[in-house]
Order: structure tokens, then C-alpha cells, then sequence
């Protein structure tokens, strides 16, 4: 058996102990029973034991939550359909991860150091995701002349993670109120003047 | 033993919440006792009892005078701008300062991350981005309705956290002033604009 599968038996057997039993008290029985994997062979593949199981399985939960994200808005047909699509899907998909919102709830100072060590990594890949889609607004002629592909990405994707996390002032679970943020916050000032419609039909 | 000259209760508070944030940028949160609390106040442990029944206490008294030490800075801060470009850049820049130059705040994201981040993360962001907005807003309405205040308002203190709990390679304060250079101004100039005629 290669040593990727079995890793990823541990790790999908770690994240069902962990919606199961919390962050604190999964432990690496536990995830041998789950992931029917030995002790021994989960210690070789972990050598930090229950704590880099646990660390490693927030990281490789949350890269397959973006993961799916990417695949859900692979379609979008321009920049501004991929972010409302994309932060309406994430919102969704967020609201209905049984284990994040059990451990957010009963654990949050366990849980929150490990996502926010993991957004150094996710950002990056957000960014990278949404380059192709800032090309092609480029090519268009759509990007705000002089705007710089790289550093928008940068922003755009903290800005699309920080929306994904907490809704503040706008009803992010209005798809109305998603276009609204998409079109009177994030778009402005990325793509150009006068490309950006307000008006719906 | 300390003298204690004064005892006015707005006093004691002021030397308690400054005798905390020294204590906590020391010790952190977990272990933090009154004792400590008071020793770095200047005052007795009869006196902080007095004024504050316990650590819960002097927690809630820290926020509040850090909440109306941060409103009063806002309010500096914006008083010498005179444009929309200005307006905005202050209130980014102060936040960015306030939030890279807070020693309490700095040593706890380093050393229990877990005890602080759940107010700045999710539910705890959410309530932190209404109240940034609520206290921005009234500063940016001289440029803008009260809606698109609170909006932009929102807007920069998210930029602010981002930056901030994820800091980038340099000077988190000019990453920030940079992106609202870049971004947060042309768009609110063209909605303004648009608006304005």
C-alpha cells in the first residue's frame, strides 16, 4: 500500500474522531480505530504523534474546502460571476461543515491558531486561482489601467478569505447582498471604470 | 509598599487598565492574576478589589478603555484630512498602527494565539467589523451617505485584520496604505463620482 493512501486514511480518519470526540480529545487510538490504520504505522507516517495528526489534518481539511470551492467555480464565465459564485458557495459549504462548526463552536482557541497559521498557505493559492481569471479582464481591456495582476490577486484573495470567515455589515447569505459586495467593494478599483453594472435587470 | 496619593475612581481605573496591559504584554492572559495586575498598577490588592471584584473585571474595564482609546485615536486621525483620499488613508494607517503597536494584543497573537483570535476570527470578527463600522462611518459621511459609510467603513477595518493576523512580508502599515492606494480609493473616488455627478 503507498504511503499517500495510507497517509490520507489517517487523515480522514482523524477528521471523523475529530468531529466526533473535539480537537482535545481525539486521540491516536482513536484514530487507529477510525482510519484502521496500526498505531505503529500512523507513527511513522506522524512522527509528532496526536498533535501533528491533529495539525495536519485542520491543514488538509481546509485545503480540500478550498479544493472543492475551486472546482465548484471552475465554470465562471468572468471575474465578478466567479466571486459571487465562489463566496455564495463557501458561505454555503461553511454553514454546512458539521465538523467545523462543532469544533468553532466548543474549541475555537484550539482550532482558530491553526487556521489562521494555514491562511499563510491558502491565500497564495486563492491568488494564484484568481490569476487567469484577472488575465482575462486584462486581455479584455476590463482591468483598471495600470492595475498590477500579482498585487490585485494578493487582494483580492484576503479580501474574498475575509469575507468567507465573518459577513459583517453586508447579509452574506442574501445572494442579492453577495452581488452587492462584489460589485460596490471588491470590483471597484480592480476593474476598470464604467465596466462594472450596478443596475440589475 | 506603594503610596497611593489618589483614589477617584476614574484613577484607579485608568492605572488598573494600564497596570493590565503592562501585565498582560508580560504574562499573557492564562496566567494573569490580579496580583500581578495590581503590582503593575501601583496600587494594592485591597484597592483594585475595591474598584474590581475580580479578573473578569479589570478584562472588561481593559476593553472598554481600549474601545474609547481606539474612538479617540480615529478621531485624531482623521481631524487634519481633507479629502476622501485622506479620510481614508488615515483611518487605514491608524488602524494598521493601532493594531501593529498594541503590546498586549502583539504578545498574545505570538504566545495564546487561542485566547485572543477567537475575537478577531468568524462570530468575533463579525461583531468587530459592525462596531468598526459603526465608529468609522460617522467620519467618512461628510463624503458619503451613512450606508456607504458603514460600508467602507466595514471595508477598511477588514483590510486592517487581514493584514494584521496575517502579516505580510514587510511593514504591515504600508501593505495596508498600499492597498488602499490601489483599490479602496479609486473605487470609492468613482463611486462618489457616480453619485456626485
Amino acid at each position: 500500500m503507498e504511503s499517500r493512501s495510507v497517509r490520507e486514511r489517517v487523515l480522514e480518519g482523524a477528521l471523523l474522531c475529530i468531529g466526533r470526540y473535539g480537537l482535545a480529545r481525539t486521540t491516536v487510538d482513536d484514530v487507529a480505530a477510525a482510519s484502521g490504520v496500526s498505531r505503529a504505522t500512523i507513527y511513522r507516517h506522524f512522527p509528532g504523534g496526536r498533535e501533528q495528526i491533529v495539525t495536519d489534518t485542520v491543514g488538509w481539511e481546509m485545503g480540500r474546502f478550498f479544493l472543492r470551492l475551486g472546482e465548484a467555480v471552475a465554470g465562471a464565465s468572468d471575474l465578478s460571476s466567479l466571486l459571487e459564485h465562489g463566496l455564495a458557495f463557501a458561505r454555503r459549504a461553511l454553514e454546512e461543515h458539521a465538523v467545523f462548526q462543532r469544533v468553532v463552536d466548543t474549541e475555537p482557541d484550539r482550532l482558530l491558531p491553526l487556521l489562521t497559521v494555514e491562511s499563510f498557505r491558502i491565500l497564495p493559492l486563492i491568488g494564484g486561482f484568481l490569476v487567469p481569471y484577472l488575465e482575462r479582464e486584462c486581455d479584455a481591456g476590463r482591468l483598471r489601467p495600470g492595475a498590477d495582476i500579482g498585487r490585485t490577486a494578493d487582494y483580492l484573495a484576503r479580501m474574498v478569505l475575509s469575507c468567507i470567515g465573518a459577513a459583517g455589515v453586508y447579509d452574506l447569505d442574501d445572494p442579492d447582498e453577495i452581488r452587492l459586495l462584489v460589485r460596490e467593494q471588491l470590483l471597484p478599483g480592480v476593474l476598470a471604470p464604467g465596466t462594472i453594472l450596478v443596475e440589475r435587470p | 509598599m506603594t503610596a497611593e496619593p489618589i483614589a477617584t475612581a476614574p484613577e484607579v481605573t485608568a492605572r488598573v487598565v494600564d497596570g493590565a496591559l503592562r501585565a498582560i504584554a508580560r504574562y499573557g492572559l492564562a496566567k494573569l492574576t490580579v496580583d500581578d495586575v495590581a503590582r503593575e498598577a501601583g496600587i494594592s490588592r485591597a484597592t483594585l478589589y475595591r474598584y474590581f471584584p475580580g479578573r473578569g473585571a479589570v478584562l472588561a474595564a481593559v476593553v472598554e478603555s481600549e474601545t474609547e482609546r481606539l474612538r479617540r485615536g480615529l478621531d485624531e486621525a482623521l481631524a487634519d484630512t481633507a479629502t476622501l483620499a485622506e479620510a481614508l488613508a488615515a483611518v487605514a494607517g491608524y488602524g494598521a498602527r493601532a493594531f501593529a503597536g498594541h503590546e498586549a494584543l502583539q504578545h498574545l497573537l505570538a504566545t495564546e494565539p487561542g485566547a485572543i483570535l477567537p475575537h478577531l476570527c468568524f462570530s468575533g470578527a463579525d461583531g468587530l467589523l459592525r462596531v468598526a463600522a459603526d465608529r468609522i462611518a460617522p467620519h467618512l459621511c461628510r463624503f458619503m451617505g451613512p450606508l456607504e459609510a458603514r460600508r467602507t467603513g466595514e471595508w477598511l477595518a477588514r483590510i486592517v485584520l487581514s493584514y494584521g493576523l496575517a502579516p505580510p512580508a514587510g511593514p504591515a502599515e504600508a501593505a495596508v496604505l498600499g492597498v488602499v492606494s490601489e483599490f479602496v480609493i479609486p473605487a470609492a473616488e468613482e463611486r462618489a463620482g457616480a453619485a456626485g455627478g
